[in-house]
This record gives C-alpha cells, sequence and structure tokens, in this order.
C-alpha cells in the first residue's frame, strides 16, 4: 500500500466528539493513500466527515471536545522516513514543523487563514519565514510578490501591500492559496476551496491548481461536493456517508460504473447539461450521527435495500478493483 | 405549456444605490446595480437568470418586487388583462398586487424571525393580507399548504432549527405559496443545498408548476441548474441583460461573448473528456464606475476600438423573433457551444 511514491497513509482512522448526548463519531474508520502527483476526490453530503478527516490530517481537530480516536496517520518525508501523526500533540514542534514545511490546507471561507488587520503581503512573509531561513526584508518581500503573481495576481507589486478586505473573493482564494503554497507542500488538503465561488472563479483556481500540481509534483486531497469538479481533476475518488468510506474507485469507473447505491443516487440528483432527464434524487437527508439507524446507515434511503440492510452493518467488499461498502456485492465476495 | 401571454413586462429598468462619503454623507456617485433592464415573462414559462455574484440578480429581483423602490423604469404587471405598473403603485393596491407575485430566498430563515413557529411563518401572508375568516381556518390552510410541499402537517409547531436545510427551503415554498401567486420569483433557492436536496426541490418546483400553471423567475449562478429547469435564459453582466434565449440554444449557440466565456468555464464533470476549462480571466469590473462602451469590453477576447466608445444596445438575433443580444459583432463571430 505504501509504495515509495507515498506521501500520506491513513488506516483505520476515527476521529470522535464528546457531545452532552453522547460520542459523535464524525470519522468512523477511514483508510486511504495518496502518491506524489495525485490527486484523491472525497465527496459526500454535509455533515458526512469530509472536513474532520481533514483537520484529522493536520492535527487540528477542534479541542477538547474533539479527538482522534483510533487509527493511524503515515506521513512519508522525502527521504522515505515517516511519521505517525496520531502520535503526536497538535502543537508539538515536529507538527509546526510538518504544517508548515510540508503539508498546507486552503479552505472554502479565506477569511478563515486570513488575519484582516495585516496586510496580504506581511502575512505571506509570515509564512514563508515560518520555514525557511531569514532573510533581509527586500528579498522576503520581493519572494511575497513572486508568490502573488504566480498564483495570478495582476499589479502584485502594489496588491502585496494591500489588506484582505481589498480582495475580491476570487483574489482572497488566491491569496490563500499564495501563503499555502510558500512553503512548497508536498501534500495540499484543499477543503471546497472552490464551493462559494462564481463558476468563472472557480475555474481561474482549479487550472491554477492543476498547473502548480504539474510543477511540485504535490500530494492532493480535494474535498468538494461538486461530482462535476470531481470528475475534471481526481485520480481517484472516495465517497463518504456518515463518516465512513462507502465506495473508493478510479474517477473514471466511479463515472462510468458507479457502484454503491450513494455513489448513484449523487450522480443521479446532478443536473447534466443537455439531458432533460428528470432528477432522481436521494430520498430524504442524511441522518443525525447519534441516531443511526441500525445495519446499513444508508438503508432507509435506499432504493435497493434488501432484508440484510434493516440489521447488519455490510462490511467492504472489494469489486473490480473498487471498495464496495454495501451487501449487493456480497455475492462476488464470495466467488472471489 | 407555455402561453404566448405575457405575465410581465420590465422597461427599461435601473436601480441606483448612492455612494455617500464624508461627514455630510455627501452623494459620490452611484453604484449602477441594475442598469436599463428590458425583459418580458410569458405565463407558465421559467425564465432563468445567470449572472456572476454581484452583478446585480438580487437587485433586479427586489427591484421587480417592489421591495426596493426603482430609480427609473417601469414594470408592468398584467392582472387579469388589466395592466398595472408596480413601479407606480402604492399602498392598498401595492399590497393586493404583491399577492399575485411571491419571492423565494437562498435561505428563507435569514431575514425572519426565528421564534415563530412553521405555522406562523406559512400563516403570516395569511394574516396580513387578510385572509381565511380566523385562525382555525388559517391554520387548516397551513396544513394543506406543508403537505403541498411534502412536509408533514404535525411538524407545524416545531421552529425553523428543528429543520434541514432543505426542509427549510419546502416551507420557504410552502409560504410563498401561501397567497396563490402567478408568478414567483426564485432567488438561488437551491445553490446553498447538497446535490440530493437540490435535486429533491427542483423537482417540486417543476411538479408545483405543472400542477398550479405558476411561472417563474428563476436566479442561479449554476448553469447546469438553470438549464436544466427553464424554458428561456437570460444572461446578466454588471447591471445589464446581454443576452436572451431560448434554454437550448443558449449552450448550443451562444451568441454573446460573455455567454461564450462562462460556457468555457463550466466544468466537464466528465473523467473521460480532456476538453480543457478555459478560465474567463479576470473579475467583474466595479459597478461604481464601469467600463465605457460595451461593459463586458474589458474582459472580452473580440474587443474591439467600437467596443471601448460604443455601448450596444440587446437587440433582437436574425434567426429567433424571441432571442436577443447586446453585442456588436454577434453576427460576423463564430462562438463556441457548450462540450464537454
Ligand atoms: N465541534 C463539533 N462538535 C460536535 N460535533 C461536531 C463538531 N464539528 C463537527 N461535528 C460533527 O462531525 C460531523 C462531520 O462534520 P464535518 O467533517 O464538518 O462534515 P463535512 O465536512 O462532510 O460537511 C458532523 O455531522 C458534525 O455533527
Ligand atoms: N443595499 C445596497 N446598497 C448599496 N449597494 C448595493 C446594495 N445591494 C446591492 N448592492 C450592490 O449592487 C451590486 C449588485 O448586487 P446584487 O444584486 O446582490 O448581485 P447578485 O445578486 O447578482 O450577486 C453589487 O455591487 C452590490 O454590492
Ligand atoms: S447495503 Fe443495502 S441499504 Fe446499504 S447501500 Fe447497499 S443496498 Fe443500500
Ligand atoms: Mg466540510
Ligand atoms: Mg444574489
Amino acid at each position: 500500500m505504501s509504495s515509495s511514491n507515498c506521501v500520506i497513509d491513513v488506516k483505520n482512522l476515527q476521529t470522535f466528539f464528546n457531545t452532552e448526548n453522547g460520542i459523535v463519531k464524525a470519522v468512523n474508520g477511514v483508510s486511504f493513500s495518496i502518491e506524489k502527483g495525485k490527486t484523491l476526490g472525497i465527496v459526500g453530503e454535509s455533515g458526512c466527515g469530509k472536513s474532520m478527516t481533514s483537520m484529522s490530517l493536520m492535527n487540528l481537530v477542534p479541542r477538547p471536545k474533539g479527538y482522534i480516536a483510533g487509527g493511524e496517520i503515515n506521513y512519508y518525508y522525502e527521504d522515505g522516513s515517516k511519521i505517525d501523526i496520531t502520535q503526536y500533540d497538535h502543537d508539538s514542534e515536529k507538527m509546526r514543523k510538518l504544517r508548515g514545511n510540508e503539508m498546507a490546507m486552503i479552505f472554502q471561507e479565506p477569511m478563515t487563514s486570513l488575519n484582516p488587520v495585516y496586510t496580504v503581503g506581511d502575512q505571506i512573509i509570515e509564512a514563508i519565514k515560518l520555514h525557511q531561513d531569514y532573510k533581509n526584508k527586500a528579498e522576503l518581500r520581493s519572494r511575497a510578490v513572486k508568490m502573488l503573481k504566480k498564483v495570478g495576481i495582476s499589479a502584485p507589486e502594489s496588491r502585496v501591500d494591500e489588506y484582505p478586505h481589498e480582495f475580491s473573493g476570487g483574489m482572497r482564494q488566491r491569496a490563500m492559496i499564495a501563503m499555502a503554497l510558500s512553503c512548497n507542500p508536498r501534500l495540499l488538503i484543499a477543503d471546497e476551496p472552490t464551493t462559494a465561488l462564481d463558476v468563472t472563479v472557480e475555474a481561474q483556481i482549479i487550472n491554477l491548481m492543476g498547473d502548480l500540481q504539474k510543477e511540485l509534483n504535490m500530494a492532493i486531497m480535494f474535498i468538494t461536493h461538486d461530482l462535476g469538479v470531481i470528475g475534471d481533476i481526481a485520480d481517484e475518488v472516495m465517497v463518504m456517508y456518515t463518516g465512513r468510506v462507502v465506495e473508493k474507485s478510479d474517477t473514471k469507473s466511479l463515472f462510468s460504473n458507479p457502484k454503491h447505491p450513494y455513489t448513484k443516487g449523487l450522480l443521479n440528483s446532478r443536473p447534466v447539461i443537455g439531458s432533460k432527464k428528470r432528477l432522481e434524487p436521494i430520498e430524504g437527508s442524511v441522518p443525525d450521527l447519534l441516531h443511526l439507524p441500525e445495519g446499513c446507515d444508508f438503508h432507509d434511503r435506499c432504493p435497493e435495500a434488501m432484508a440484510i440492510c434493516k440489521k447488519e452493518d455490510p462490511p467492504v467488499f472489494e469489486v473490480e478493483d473498487c471498495k464496495v461498502k454495501c451487501w449487493l456485492y456480497r455475492k462476488e465476495e464470495k466467488a472471489s | 405549456m407555455t402561453g404566448e401571454e405575457k405575465i410581465l413586462e420590465v422597461n427599461d429598468l435601473k436601480k441606483y444605490f448612492p455612494i455617500r462619503k464624508g461627514f455630510f454623507k455627501r452623494v459620490v456617485g452611484h453604484v449602477k446595480a441594475v442598469d436599463g433592464v428590458d425583459f418580458t415573462i410569458k405565463k407558465g414559462e421559467t425564465l432563468g437568470l445567470v449572472g456572476e455574484s454581484g452583478c446585480g440578480k438580487s437587485t433586479l429581483a427586489r427591484t421587480v418586487l417592489k421591495l426596493l423602490e426603482p430609480t427609473a423604469g417601469n414594470v408592468i404587471y398584467n392582472d387579469q388583462g388589466i395592466k398595472k405598473d408596480l413601479a407606480e403603485t402604492e399602498g392598498k393596491e401595492l399590497r393586493k398586487l404583491r399577492r399575485n407575485i411571491q419571492m423565494i430566498f437562498q435561505d428563507p430563515f435569514s431575514s425572519l424571525d426565528s421564534r415563530l413557529s412553521v405555522r406562523d411563518i406559512v400563516a403570516e401572508p395569511l394574516t396580513v393580507q387578510g385572509i381565511g375568516k380566523n385562525r382555525k381556518e388559517r391554520t387548516e390552510k397551513v396544513k394543506e399548504l406543508l403537505e403541498q410541499v411534502g412536509l408533514n402537517s404535525y411538524q407545524m409547531n416545531r421552529y425553523p432549527h428543528e429543520f434541514s436545510g432543505g426542509q427549510r427551503q419546502r416551507i420557504g415554498v410552502a409560504r410563498a405559496l401561501a397567497l396563490n401567486p402567478e408568478l414567483i420569483i426564485c432567488d438561488e433557492p437551491v445553490s446553498a443545498l447538497d446535490v440530493s436536496v437540490q435535486a429533491q426541490v427542483l423537482n417540486l418546483l417543476s411538479d408545483l408548476q405543472k400542477e398550479l400553471g405558476l411561472t417563474y423567475l428563476f436566479i442561479a449562478h449554476d448553469l447546469g441548474v438553470v438549464e436544466y429547469i427553464s424554458d428561456r435564459i437570460m444572461v446578466m453582466y454588471l447591471g445589464k441583460i446581454v443576452e436572451v434565449s431560448d434554454a437550448d440554444d443558449l449552450y448550443e449557440s451562444p451568441k454573446h461573448p460573455y455567454t461564450e466565456a462562462l460556457l468555457k468555464s463550466i466544468a466537464a464533470g466528465d473523467p473521460f473528456s480532456d476538453k480543457p476549462r478555459e478560465a474567463l480571466e479576470g473579475t467583474v469590473p466595479d459597478p461604481a464606475n464601469p467600463p465605457s462602451g460595451c461593459k463586458f469590453h474589458t474582459r472580452c477576447p473580440y474587443c474591439s476600438d467600437l467596443c471601448k466608445t460604443k455601448e450596444p444596445d440587446l437587440i433582437p438575433t436574425l434567426d429567433d423573433y424571441d432571442s436577443y443580444v447586446a453585442c456588436h459583432f454577434s453576427d460576423s463571430l463564430d462562438l463556441k457551444s457548450f462540450e464537454k
């Protein structure tokens, strides 16, 4: 599983929250790995544990209610050595170095990582300083300008001295990317970075990320609820439901031959340009994680549910190189 | 399905917001959010409205409904054969006209009192308009409306926060239907919803349209959603309509360079396609200080000198009496259709 190109290898990750009403299992046994230069897409409705998966990788699960309850998150350095993130305190020296030098994250709302009281340039300079030896001020500034230019901000020499509120939404997103990339990360975690943007700006940002990925050979974990974007950029897709992975396969098979009824539901809910076919939504909504149904978590929304689905939680079956957590694939398992 | 009868006719509608500066709050300029818009809506159709954020879609919707006072222009509503200009109507008469035109918002509760129960939220328009003899009769109507949008009427004593996003949008639809409107203006009603729930709400809206003969003005920024729901589509840029077209034609043969640019920037959404996603460079200019000539000229790949000085009018296209475009060169340009 962990070839020499592997950057991150997650095994059976569990991230829980202690709440008044019980333990919320936001991420419940998630496994995946991403190689250099590859993009893993993560899709699923809101509340399915996508953001908590990425926060776990950064070791930034909201404390004290949230905590990593089990599993491994192995990060592989360039030299092949590894570190299990779950074994380190979130503000340990090792973790801070990892976040500054090796992995970076971008969010849906850029203002969560941009500070309104500092200029964009000063914030990029701070990010550069974090992981590189101190250079003189002029040098740092010119590096910041270069980063802004790289992410396609026009007139970067003057923009560098502006504050985040003087930037448009798309420009803030670019500035955040500039900041995240100023450490040349080997792993970029993008949590719905284009969800709030217009299609025109989304196209700019996606193209930019693609170019930078080629240049830096980054591994990217791209979270979105837009299957259209996934179809364009991901090599592999992981579909999440109620904190679990219900299907994992390469992007082409996911689109041409989706296996899990939830994946099929997501694909059929999507308006496709040129097709007037009536949409076939998934009925109902994501259950409360504290009141999951008996058996398969998806059974009461599933059009293909069988008797066993109401009683027993399905294991993960391997079907044609895909992993599917669904009883429909039980027979094929026996045959192989 | 789509009759030829015009239900709404908007002429040269403008909405300018003053920009005030300094101690005396002197007006130093205007944001021309809606800057001379013409269109008609036919009875029973869905007219889509797309454009990047900040181009004036919501302002246009609110000005049509006279939730915002128009700066200029007419909004002629066909009230059973009698034409009435909403822009000129006030007071009781306006309130009466408003029964016929309702609005659905992106989040129906962001502007409402979260202390009100669902029953009271849906009953409010009935109470305001004095419909129903008494509370009991209005409650009966609320039950009926909730069932109509696929909710259980026993949930009516609950509060907004107890519902999911999709259910809340259904409540918003129930409220909009309370007064039996003819026209519903939907301002990004599914933009905040997950794709599965979005599909539920889109299906609900089209079912209700068939059942009740409703007419929609449907605002969205998702070009897939707007294509799915609309009969005709208007494309807006910086306070102006730049193209109006039959929904299929818009994607197959765009007439305005901005429309083409929007289509090129859509994700193919298909892992087997190697269509590059071509990004439209730059951002929407400041509406307080719009470019001269054609407002799109600063980003248009086909811009020539004429475009920088002369603003093109929205005129009928050659091949279809019902489509319009505002571009000096639309006849000679060979624009690309949407392809996967
Ligand atoms: N601070 C918190 N306290 C309790 N539960 C939380 C907290 N943050 C997230 N959760 C729970 O974790 C689940 C997964 O959340 P998240 O990872 O943000 O979902 P997604 O990103 O897929 O929308 C949610 O269903 C939510 O109930
Ligand atoms: N009440 C207001 N006062 C001043 N400017 C406004 C107001 N409402 C909207 N605007 C401006 O009008 C323009 C159009 O806004 P809006 O209609 O909300 O666009 P859209 O709905 O297409 O995103 C924007 O530049 C916005 O900043
Ligand atoms: S296990 Fe059963 S209920 Fe669950 S997704 Fe598969 S068919 Fe549907
Ligand atoms: Mg999230
Ligand atoms: Mg709006």
